[in-house]
């Protein structure tokens, strides 16, 4: 399997990862996922894979600002997530 | 690229049957009092007088909130509002203060029962994210930097 075909299967696992219980979090992870992911460096990338496997519950309560990661490059994804999603 | 959220918005449908039910406990508890029957006959009013209410809102059968852009669909055409992050939010509506560029305004009140539940719980991450950054853009849009420090410096 090329790099381009590991990639494309890389993503479409975490698309489907983005789909989560809480459909508050569809909202702001799915359009992340099918349009900025790529865009990101390795480091990122790393961090948001991360992220997206922490409990639905405290991606919540991060993302409505009601607290913050305690993982410092998990909450600067966070806050890029949610730096698209308020951009035009 | 803003979250965008996609509603269809229909007539709330337990509204009618809570409004008659309401009539009715109106009824009983006028029977217990023994109130005249005049007070019985006013509580027939209660289900007119919300079903006249509520065809005078705003009547809008689809909602697309991206940002500040509201797209709204009615029966005759599609309008399109601009919202500042006013309004308000609880469990059981979302009110959406909105503008138009040639200074129309809407007061938009979308209830729980009116929108699917997957709806509802995506505009309100929508509201609840979009607001703050609306408002804040807002504020500083209204207020000249001289205004923003004096305003900032009364909190002092």
């Amino acid at each position: 399997m090329d790099t381009i075909e590991k990639q494309a299967e890389q993503l479409r696992r975490l698309v489907w990862h983005s789909r989560r219980g809480m459909l508050e979090l569809d909202v702001l992870l799915l359009p992340f996922t099918e349009n900025h992911y790529s865009a990101l460096n390795e480091t990122d990338k790393r961090v948001y894979r991360r992220m997206i496997d922490c409990e639905d519950q405290d991606l919540f309560n991060w993302f409505l600002e009601k607290s913050k990661s305690p993982d410092s490059e998990i909450q600067r994804i966070v806050e890029l997530v949610l730096d698209n999603a308020r951009s035009h | 690229m803003p979250v965008v959220i996609e509603a269809r918005i229909s007539a709330p449908k337990r509204r009618a049957w809570y409004l008659w039910l309401a009539t009715v406990q109106g009824m009983l508890l006028s029977t217990l009092l023994s109130w005249p029957l005049t007070t019985h006959l006013l509580w027939l009013t209660l289900p007119f007088f919300g079903h006249f209410f509520w065809t005078a809102d705003y009547q809008a059968k689809r909602i697309r909130l991206a940002l500040d852009g509201v797209q709204l669909w009615t029966d005759r055409a599609i309008e399109r509002y601009q919202w500042h992050g006013e309004g308000r939010l609880s469990h059981a509506f979302m009110k959406l203060e909105l503008s138009r560029a040639d200074g129309q305004r809407l007061t938009l009140i979308l209830w729980q029962a009116s929108v699917s539940a997957a709806s509802w719980r995506a505009l309100n991450m929508g509201f609840r994210v979009m607001q703050p950054t609306l408002r804040a853009a807002h504020d500083r849009q209204n207020l000249s930097d001289g205004a923003w420090a004096e305003g900032s410096s009364f909190f002092r």
